[in-house]
């Protein structure tokens, strides 16, 4: 894994950013575990020991002491940079501050585990919000032994993140990110309580994310790749649920179509919440047992929403067939034989390529290229005419994707092209890392302009708050040769998808 | 299932010249490492104590991510193809196929909504638990019961049903309510031009 040539990324690669993010990260986990399990249960204690780990790497690493997480707006921020990756799944949190008038939490080397503990469930229990006033704070943080953290009172700023060469997501995007993973994460929650599902608060806020996607289709996409915090794969679900949703609007659906793939795709993995803890969260490979419990997971999804009013059927059907292959195959082992509806063979195929590609610290994330080519290997896995729609919607660069060009500039997928390997793409800096204007002429790849023909030289991915070319980059300029052809393409030398 | 292929994110940790004490202070009172190693501040021990926190990160993502892949079926699996998984003949493959269906229109998203709905019901009224059973045997009587709705399914949906829930009753798994399903369907079949 190495930084990209030029100076865009060394300038913009901070280690301690990516230790503080690191935190935030945990941070946010550890509110939603707040409201999962008891302080005293060992996952909320190991946890809360996780964060405070992580943030005496962040002062190892030299972020200064005291460490302020400011909410700004709808998202986390550290000294004047938006924590983008943590703040996606922080709206439990974000909200909290705002209701509680707190400006920024503040922590201090003294912090251990048990403090954060009471700090968070201070922070987060609504009988206790009159603590967040001046002159109270002290004395209740004194009385319930909190060391090491506290909270800067204020009304939270507003605005956007200072100017960067980097294009960030408005916060309206943020926001409705947020929703989809906190009602997500409250249904896993009810899920796994044996309550009853929230279904007309997700529907309401799928139906938010369809009214926004008329306006802008691919931003709230474009922030999948910032999101690696994820708690009973909410943050796999909301990606799911975004990706269907550009497709499925590409197939021409109705506003009620899109509504019933949003929330397939949102509830598509919520049996996960009955399976148990051991099964779910055990570190290495499954037993056979262990195997049989995590097949059972479409059918636990299934009952569950079956067991609420006014799901409609294609989330219940989802929920089941999303690992079953048209032709038989896959889990579970259902009691009769049957072919999904489109709307599940769609989520089969957004579930499948949003596992190969998504940012895990634990494995290489597969480009969108890698991973349609995996899953054309196998396409008997999947429902063919679907799977090729979806590579031709999605492209091989998906709008979003940051690409470093064989001239060196850095460049954003703007749109599609002539076919799906030719994203059409804005420069963002040039060779040595310096912004461009945003109203430079687009450029279509592989498309000759001014003499030169741009080819993808590497794909930039991120990770922990930064951006990187990894080792897989080398292997990026190969496939794009194999893509366009060996001589500078014209714009019809091949057919196009 | 393949064992998880682990690739460390970032660059390697530089040791801080101006690390903070206290930030090891906090790091010595939450690590199971002797306090001994805390005292020591060589670069090398700041650099594995960062590294360490990292570990507990990256093992805590694992813990709560593992559900995602390892549900995936072992042909999508392949975290041992690592760097060097970048398969240009697929992805030729890939792009040809592409190429040649060029015009070809969406999929319906609506294909097979309401017979997905009643076999899922079928599993989930033999093979589910509770009131899921429950809720699936009551839909599936009120089916049975509502030939304008069974009739709502196409032909072959309809004949699939019969065949399978025939093959249930021939393997001995069949149920009083999927009994009462098989003669609606039969009965709908029959409305809907006799058996085929």
């Amino acid at each position: 894994v190495r930084p990209g040539p030029g100076t865009a990324d060394d300038e913009r690669i901070d280690p301690r950013l990516e230790r503080v993010e690191m935190f935030a990260h945990e941070l946010v986990v550890a509110v939603v575990n707040a409201g999962i399990c008891a302080p005293s249960t060992a996952q909320a204690r190991s946890q809360l020991r996780d964060a405070v780990l992580a943030f005496g790497a962040a002062l190892a690493q030299g972020a200064p002491a005291p460490l302020r997480i400011e909410a700004h707006g709808h998202a986390l921020r550290w000294d004047g940079r938006d924590l983008l990756g943590a703040s996606l799944q922080a709206g439990r949190l974000v909200h909290r501050m705002h209701e509680r008038g707190v400006r920024a939490l503040v922590f201090e080397p003294t912090l251990d585990g048990e403090a954060l503990g009471r700090f968070l469930g201070l922070l987060d229990d609504p009988r206790q919000a009159d603590a967040f006033r001046p002159g109270v704070l002290e004395r209740v943080l004194r009385d319930q032994g909190i060391q090491g953290a506290t909270a800067e009172l204020g009304a939270p700023a507003g605005g956007p993140a200072p100017q960067s060469a980097v294009p960030g997501p408005d916060e309206d995007a943020i926001l409705r990110y947020q929703e989809l993973a906190t009602v997500l994460q409250q249904s896993h929650v009810a899920a796994s309580r044996g309550h009853e599902l929230e279904i007309d608060l997700a529907q309401t806020v799928v139906e938010r994310t369809v009214a926004r996607m008329g306006a802008a289709p691919s931003d709230l996409l474009a922030l999948a790749v910032y999101d690696d915090v994820d708690r009973f794969t909410v943050g796999h679900s909301v990606r799911v649920a975004l990706i269907a949703l550009e497709v499925a609007r590409a197939a021409g659906a109705s506003e009620h179509q899109l509504l019933l793939v949003g929330n397939a795709g949102l509830l598509h993995d919520i049996g996960k919440s009955r399976l148990p803890q051991e099964v779910l969260f055990k570190q290495g490979a499954l037993d056979e047992d262990e195997w049989r419990a995590m097949a059972e997971h479409p059918r636990l999804g299934a009952q569950l929403l079956v067991e609420q009013d006014d799901v409609h059927p294609s989330a219940i059907g989802a929920a089941f067939c999303h690992h079953m292959a048209p032709a038989g195959g896959g889990y579970p082992d259902a009691l009769v034989r049957f072919d999904p509806s489109g709307i599940s063979r769609l989520i089969r195929i957004c579930d499948v390529f949003e596992a190969l590609t998504a940012v895990r610290p634990y494995k290489r994330d597969l480009t969108p290229l890698e991973a349609m080519a995996r899953m054309n290997r196998q396409a008997e896995q999947f429902d063919r005419r679907w799977l090729r729609f979806f590579f031709r919607t999605v492209g091989i660069y998906p709008i979003g994707t940051r690409l470093r060009l064989d001239g060196g500039e850095s460049a954003l997928v703007v749109r599609h092209g002539s076919s799906c390997e030719r994203p059409v793409v804005r420069l963002l800096t040039d060779a040595a890392g310096r912004p461009l204007a945003e109203d430079r002429p687009e450029l279509e790849i592989g498309v000759p302009v001014d003499g030169r023909t741009p080819r993808v030289a590497a794909v930039l991915r991120r990770r922990g708050g930064q951006e990187y070319e990894d080792s897989s980059a080398r292997a990026v300029a190969p496939i794009h040769h194999a893509c366009l052809g060996p001589e500078p393409a014209g714009h019809d030398s091949r057919p196009h998808g | 299932m393949v064992p998880w292929r682990r690739i460390r994110p970032g660059r390697p940790e530089q040791p801080d010249e101006g690390h903070s004490a206290r930030g090891l202070e906090s790091a010595r009172r939450s690590s199971s490492l002797p306090s001994g190693v805390f005292k020591a501040r060589s670069p090398a021990v700041e650099q594995a104590i960062a590294g360490g926190a990292g570990d507990v990160f990256l093992e805590h993502m694992r813990r709560i991510d593992g559900a995602l892949d390892v549900d995936l079926e072992p042909g999508l699996q392949d975290p041992e193809s690592g760097d060097q998984g970048v398969d240009i003949p697929a992805i030729e493959a890939l792009l040809a196929d592409l190429h040649e269906h060029p015009a070809e229109a969406a999929p319906d998203l609506a294909d097979g909504l309401d017979g997905e709905r009643t076999f899922v019901l079928v599993d989930l009224s033999v093979l589910g638990r509770g009131e899921a059973r429950s809720a699936a045997v009551a839909e599936l009587l009120e089916l049975a019961h509502d030939l304008a709705s069974l009739a709502g399914h196409d032909r072959a949906t309809l004949e699939r049903l019969r065949a399978e829930l025939d093959r249930l009753a021939a393997a001995d798994r069949t149920t009083p309510t999927l009994n009462q399903l098989r003669r609606g369907v039969e009965d709908a079949l029959d409305r809907s031009g006799g058996r085929t």
